[in-house]
């Protein structure tokens, strides 16, 4: 069990791995309600012997190393570290009946649902068959699943694939309510394709008898890991979301159950911690809570106490104050339902209006005879009609009415009504796009349409993924495709949770695996890519200058700019002001587009930038104007940019408050306060002050959450430090607005 | 190298209305309103000279009260889709002027504003005089205005808003094919005027309605007036409408700019990268959440949200904040950077697996509402060609492509189909399905629950053949058009009576109700048929639903069983044979009658009738 040619896992790691996640996958459930399974782990052919049956030459060299309890993080680092090849033969019936015997005491006088032993084993020891026929009894009697992975027992029965039997085949691992797992310790084995010895042959065959008299069923290691390589979690109980009749008119009411068929699983969600607590001598529970408080819209960002807040609803730019009382006739009186609107053809609905967080799945009421034959005849007539049912779903009293599509679904077994929601009216976007043959030049010509069509079928997926046993079927199928982000995150969480120090690993490459085209396709295609790329003319439109951005690069080259520009700079100063406010006609603008706001008509390139028709540009010239200003302001030879600098200012800020946009201006204002404070700037933080250019307030833009008061106190307190001068006159201008107020 | 320096042109792409993901890394649910933070504004321009007045056809509203009511919808749909646009409403060719430029017959009814109940008000005023009697004291006709002052009035409405405006459109409402016959003057002034209007973007759509006699000719003046995007070019001209449906599907196709999610490259293959642009054209629109006010000046106050350490007592900044998960009992704690990391898997953009038959992508696959993707050649130069290439070559084949698709930097990857899709015109002209990809949401494994569902009955034939019967004559037309919410009408009818003060709010219809009277009248006869066939005399679906429940507690809750209810019954099973009514006996009678007769058979209720059927000689 423990040997392995060299680079290859032992069958014992693998078994390991094999019981890793199976327990972890319990554990990453824990949350559930449903979820109580409990586990115990016995390994055989241990050089100790630790069980209660133990008695001299009796079960020897068997230990039940966990005991039956719900599986925790300690179980799964003994798993990971303390499992270890011994040299010990045991036989491996007798770890059997250990395990029974484990399962029995430790049952007795509890609720299981269910319970199960994994038996982990080559087979590879001597055994005693003298109880085959007490074990067979027991398992029976006391009602134990058995479930034996690792020997090949003819691979014959288990051929259950419709389109549900992979999910189906995982169950065996997951349906338990009390799992029970033990795993040997023995050498020889037939995993790495070696011939297997007589005993192993003997063993198989006794255990493939026992198998057959309870019912057993047996898997490869090779089929077991790959049915585990992906974490899962148990299955989610299955529960109703609604019973209630399928109404057709008044009269015609068939019983139905309804249960969740497809819906996104997200991860869970992550809880907050405080670093400080933890960080400090005493770490408490490190919880964080949210506090909220509300605030006045005024200068003072009054607080309001919860008590006196009322809640109001918005119709356009109407506030309509809502009383309690109110709140009930708002809301539709609606009763649990499920009313057939009407039926139509199959191909009008739309695949693209289906809406809603996934499927619903319909089913006759069970012990409801009459009504599954009519929900069977309903299914069967959609279905040969090839129509589906317009309907009015309420899954309980007073809940938003839905509209829906029930669609047929018919199995082997079972007929089925599925359920998805439809859009209403205010849901659905009807843009107009234009046509793709509108401009000649996009019409693709035939030699190109060849092309595309080599493609496609070259890079085929319905036939490119070779499977365990070499065949070729579909790639990528849903029910196959692991969510690369739930994978990811229990990687990480039970690798963290094991190892509190290490790092993030790396991504599993399971999954890296289906995350990109096979190297196949990739190698195949590549002429066919190279070819499209050509005949189209693929090519990036060529890169617009790099925007300043501030990176040492961007900012030296500017410097040689703005020294070439310097000269003319000067004397244009005067002129390009006059353009903006003279000559500074939108149909001018419109004429060319601005692509970045150059040095030497800051304030024109600026407005014209934003003026831009055919896209908002806003962000962008204020992010180039901003870093603009900076730049004047910081290469400026004594005062001689300031000016250039101040008019950028204003113009940055008219803007602003033209466009409703405050926060930009306001913000970088704070900034260059913030950063002017040292002696290189501070004068043109001055000339700030004194030209006041204040904060916008409310007044000037409703979208301003400072106060008149506030913007201009926030000059005074800047220049705290300033002469006194400075300090009168921006007094002497509050008190006139005051006045002006 | 070349794709690395590309994919940071698709920064601002990914526009931040695209949030995924709540404030705490958490995704919230897909399905979430997208508001805009861009204010589009729109002018619904009305022509109101006297042939807007007439009835025409086999209508029973006025050209003008269509507008009207459309300019009513507009107002709602703003309302309740996004409040901030802004709306206008301006007459011309009335008798009363009122504008600042004091031009002859042009009226501005509603300044360009959010909507507001007011507004509504006024429109359902202007609906509720029928026949235009109240319109003709108030207003006025007058036909010599000059469309120049009426476009031109337009034109300074949008430049001196004191918002920020995203989007310019003018909706032009007329009959008239000719305002200005014979006077090539005017003619030109109004051409020369939108098309100055055309240059500063503001673009404006003729919602033309048929005039009572002739067809409306749009050669003859309109042609030169209205704009059409090039991004909304479908290369025709719509019929002008007759019916308000008609007219407010094309309204409803304008009323909002067009804007996409995001814009991001699809990767074909190495070093083949075209741009997409995203968009989303069918998503839930909320029933809106209160907002807090004060309770003494019923202001709109802001929260402020802050995050305390219960041990300390201290408020906690972004970096004082780590992440935990419970696992096996302990806390495992993870930065916030790892947090994002875990989550991360690489660039964003479209990639392409492969291509496979449509049919693999089966109807049941849905996981939330699907995307709409169209060429982007802003980036890209010859996306469009291979783009439409793809589109044409995947439906002659009837193939989808599978993608992976990460919608923004560090978002979670997702399997999608782009499912390609045909431009299809209605009989009017109007683009009913744009040319393009709907991108498709593909199910993970883990999205599968597992479900195990007893074996359900075959049916039998003429069972079957009742529920076509029935289906065929309940079957209609199914349009989302046709079904407004009813949870938002109910909504905004009570906001607005207490908005207005009305003391009882609008009635509304609830067209999710199912017709009852008319589906009996329909399909009555069918239905009580297929009833007869399908169900036991005494039959009633509430009981045995009740039953259902209760034996299905009984039985959970450890009791055997019950398989076969040991019932005296006296009924005639040979007659009821004969006269092929053994369907309508319960399950449970047949059973006890085989039993008791020693016919071996088991399961469905079909085989349990066959059996008998055959016990008796009867076929």
């Amino acid at each position: 069990m423990c040997n392995a040619p060299q680079g290859h896992a032992s069958k014992l790691e693998t078994s390991v791995n094999a019981i890793n996640m199976i327990v972890s996958r319990k554990v990453f459930s824990q949350g559930h309600l449903a979820n109580k399974d409990e586990f115990a782990l016995i390994l055989f052919g241990t050089q100790e012997s630790d069980n209660e049956l133990f008695e001299d030459g009796q079960y020897e060299n068997i230990s039940v190393v966990r005991p039956l309890g719900p599986p925790d993080l300690n179980f799964l680092r003994y798993i990971q570290t303390n499992i270890s090849p011994g040299d010990e033969d045991a036989d491996f019936l007798d770890a059997l009946i250990v395990a029974m015997d484990l399962l029995k005491k430790s049952t007795s006088g509890k609720k299981f649902g269910d319970k199960r032993i994994i038996f982990f084993s080559d087979l590879g020891s001597p055994f005693a068959n003298d109880q085959v026929e007490a074990i067979t009894e027991g398992l029976k009697s006391l009602g134990i699943q058995l479930t034996v992975i690792g020997p090949d027992i003819d691979d014959d029965d288990d051929d259950d694939d419709d389109d549900e039997g992979v999910e189906d085949d995982r169950q065996n691992f997951t349906n338990s309510d009390s799992a029970h797992t033990s795993t040997s310790r023995k050498k020889r084995l037939t995993f790495h394709g070696k011939e297997k010895t007589p005993q192993q042959i003997a063993g198989e065959s006794t255990l493939k008898k026992i198998l057959e008299l309870v019912d057993g069923d047996s898997h490869s290691l090779r089929s077991a890991l790959s049915t585990l390589s992906f974490f899962q979690k148990r299955s989610i109980k299955m529960t109703t979301v609604f019973r209630g009749p399928l109404e057709i008119g008044s009269k015609l009411k068939i019983n139905t159950y309804a249960y969740i068929k497809i819906r996104e699983a997200k991860p869970e969600s992550w809880k907050k911690l405080s670093a400080v607590s933890e960080a400090s001598n005493q770490p408490g529970d490190m919880k964080v809570k949210i506090e909220r408080s509300y605030h006045l819209n005024d200068e003072d960002e009054t607080e309001i106490e919860k008590e006196n807040l009322a809640k109001g609803y918005k119709y356009g730019k109407t506030i309509v104050p809502w009383l309690k009382i109110d709140e009930e006739s708002m809301k539709l009186k609606a009763a649990k339902c499920l009313s057939v609107l009407g039926f139509t053809k199959s191909e009008n609905v739309k695949r693209h209006w289906l809406m809603g967080d996934g499927v619903v799945v319909f089913m006759p009421s069970p012990n409801d005879e009459p009504a599954a034959v009519a929900f069977s005849a309903l299914v069967q007539a959609l279905y040969e009609t090839d129509k589906v049912a317009i309907v009015r779903y309420v899954y309980r009293n007073n809940s938003q009415p839905k509209l829906g599509i029930l669609f047929p679904q018919i199995k082997a077994t079972h007929r089925s009504l599925l359920f998805i929601q439809l859009p209403f009216m205010e849901d659905v976007r009807q843009y107009t796009f234009a046509s793709l043959s509108a401009n000649k030049k996009n019409i693709p010509a035939d030699d190109q349409l060849d092309l595309v069509d080599d493609l496609i079928t070259s890079m085929e997926l319905s036939h490119a993924y070779r499977d365990d046993d070499g065949e070729l079927i579909e790639a990528l199928k849903p029910k196959l495709t692991f969510n690369p982000v739930l994978q990811r995150s229990y990687q990480c969480i039970q690798h963290r949770a094991l190892n509190p120090d290490d790092p993030l690993p790396r991504l599993d490459p399971v999954i890296t695996r289906y995350l990109a085209p096979s190297q196949d396709i990739t190698t195949t295609c590549a002429p066919h890519f190279q070819k499209i790329k050509d005949s189209f003319n693929i090519s990036h439109v060529q890169k617009k200058k790099k925007r300043d951005d501030g990176t040492a690069a961007s900012v030296f080259k500017d410097n040689i700019d703005l020294a070439l520009d310097l000269d003319t700079s000067s004397k244009r100063a005067k002129s390009s002001n006059n353009d903006t406010e003279v000559d500074f006609s939108i149909s001018s603008l419109s004429k060319e587009t601005v692509a970045e706001i150059g040095t030497v008509q800051p304030v024109q390139d600026f407005k014209a930038m934003i003026n831009q028709k055919d896209e908002d540009r806003f962000e962008e010239a204020c992010k180039q104007m901003k870093s603009r200003i900076w730049q004047l302001v910081m290469d400026s030879i004594g005062s001689q940019l300031f000016p250039k600098a101040m008019d950028c200012l204003k113009s940055l800020r008219e803007e602003c408050i033209r466009l409703s946009e405050p926060s930009v201006f306001n913000q970088f204002l704070q900034d260059m306060k913030d950063k002017l404070s040292n002696a290189f700037g501070r004068d043109f933080w001055l000339l700030v002050v004194e030209g006041e250019v204040t904060l916008i307030s409310a007044q000037e833009s409703s979208e301003s959450d400072i106060s008149v008061a506030a913007a201009k106190s926030f000059l005074k307190s800047s220049d705290a430090k300033t002469e006194d001068n400075v300090k009168e006159v921006v007094e002497e201008d509050a008190d006139d607005l005051l006045d002006m107020m | 190298m070349a794709t690395f320096s590309a994919s940071s042109m698709w920064m601002w792409g990914g526009s931040d209305a695209f949030a995924e993901e709540d404030e705490d890394g958490q995704e919230i649910p897909a399905e979430q309103e997208i508001r805009w933070a861009n204010k589009d504004s729109l002018i619904m321009l009305i022509d109101c000279s006297k042939p807007m007045f007439q009835l025409s056809r086999d209508n029973d509203l006025s050209p003008f009260q269509l507008s009207i009511k459309c300019a009513r919808s507009v107002l709602m749909n703003k309302i309740v889709s996004s409040d901030k646009d802004l709306v206008g409403i301006v007459f011309f060719g009335t008798e009363k002027s009122g504008n600042p430029s004091d031009f002859k017959h042009v009226h501005i009814l509603q300044e360009l504003d959010s909507p507001d109940a007011q507004r509504i008000l006024e429109l359902d005023t202007l609906l509720a005089d029928e026949d235009g009697s109240d319109f003709a004291d108030n207003y006025g006709h007058n036909n010599d205005f000059s469309m120049n002052d009426a476009l031109w009035t337009c034109s300074n409405m949008f430049s001196t808003s004191h918002q920020k405006i995203g989007h310019k459109r003018i909706m032009l409402f007329t009959n008239n094919d000719d305002p200005h016959q014979g006077n090539l003057s005017l003619k030109r002034l109004a051409q020369t005027k939108a098309k100055d209007l055309n240059d500063i973007g503001i673009e404006i759509e003729l919602m033309h309605i048929q005039p009572a006699k002739g067809i409306f000719d749009v050669t003859k003046f309109y042609q030169d007036i209205v704009t059409v995007p090039e991004d909304e070019d479908i290369g025709v001209v719509p019929d002008a409408s007759e019916k308000f449906d008609e007219l407010l599907i094309r309204v409803r196709a304008k009323d909002h700019k067009k804007r996409s999610l995001m814009k991001i490259p699809l990767t074909l293959g190495q070093d083949l990268e075209v741009g997409v642009s995203v968009f989303s054209l069918c998503r839930p629109t909320a029933r809106p959440s209160y907002v807090q006010l004060d309770s003494k000046t019923n202001q709109v106050v802001k929260t402020v949200t802050k995050h305390i350490c219960e041990d300390t007592g201290s408020e906690l900044m972004a970096a004082d904040i780590k992440y935990y998960q419970n696992f096996g009992g302990e806390r495992v704690v993870f930065e916030k950077e790892e947090v994002t990391e875990v989550k991360n898997f690489g660039k964003n953009g479209l990639t392409l697996m492969g291509f496979k038959p449509k049919s693999c992508v089966k109807r049941h696959y849905h996981v939330r509402s699907s995307y709409f993707i169209y060429p982007d050649e802003t980036v890209i130069l010859g996306s469009t060609r291979l783009i439409s290439a793809l589109l044409e070559r995947t439906l002659e084949r009837d193939v989808v492509a599978i993608c992976k698709f990460v919608p923004r930097l560090a978002s979670a990857p997702k399997f999608v189909a782009l499912v390609p899709q045909r431009e299809v015109l209605d009989e009017h002209k109007v683009q009913v399905e744009p040319p393009g990809f709907q991108l498709v949401f593909l199910p993970y494994a883990e999205d599968f629950r597992q479900l195990k569902f007893e074996e359900t009955p075959a049916p039998m034939n003429e069972q079957v053949d009742k529920a076509k019967d029935i289906i065929k004559s309940l079957t209609f037309q199914y349009n989302p058009d046709k079904f407004e919410n009813p949870a938002l009408q109910k909504h905004y009818a009570n906001l607005e009576a207490l908005a207005l003060d009305r003391d009882i709010p609008e009635e509304f219809i609830d067209y999710t109700e199912p017709d009852n009277e008319n589906i009996d009248k329909r399909a009555g006869d069918h239905i009580n048929d297929f009833i007869e066939l399908t169900f036991p005399e005494g039959y009633d679906a509430n009981t045995a639903q009740k039953g259902a429940a209760k034996r299905k507690t009984t039985s959970a809750a450890g009791g055997t069983a019950k398989k076969v209810k040991q019932e005296a019954t006296d009924i005639d099973f040979q007659e009821y044979a004969q006269k092929g009514l053994l369907s309508k006996l319960t399950v449970n009678d047949l059973k006890v009658f085989c039993k008791s007769a020693d016919i071996k058979c088991q399961g469905k209720k079909a085989d349990l009738i066959n059996a008998i059927s055959a016990h008796f000689n009867v076929n």
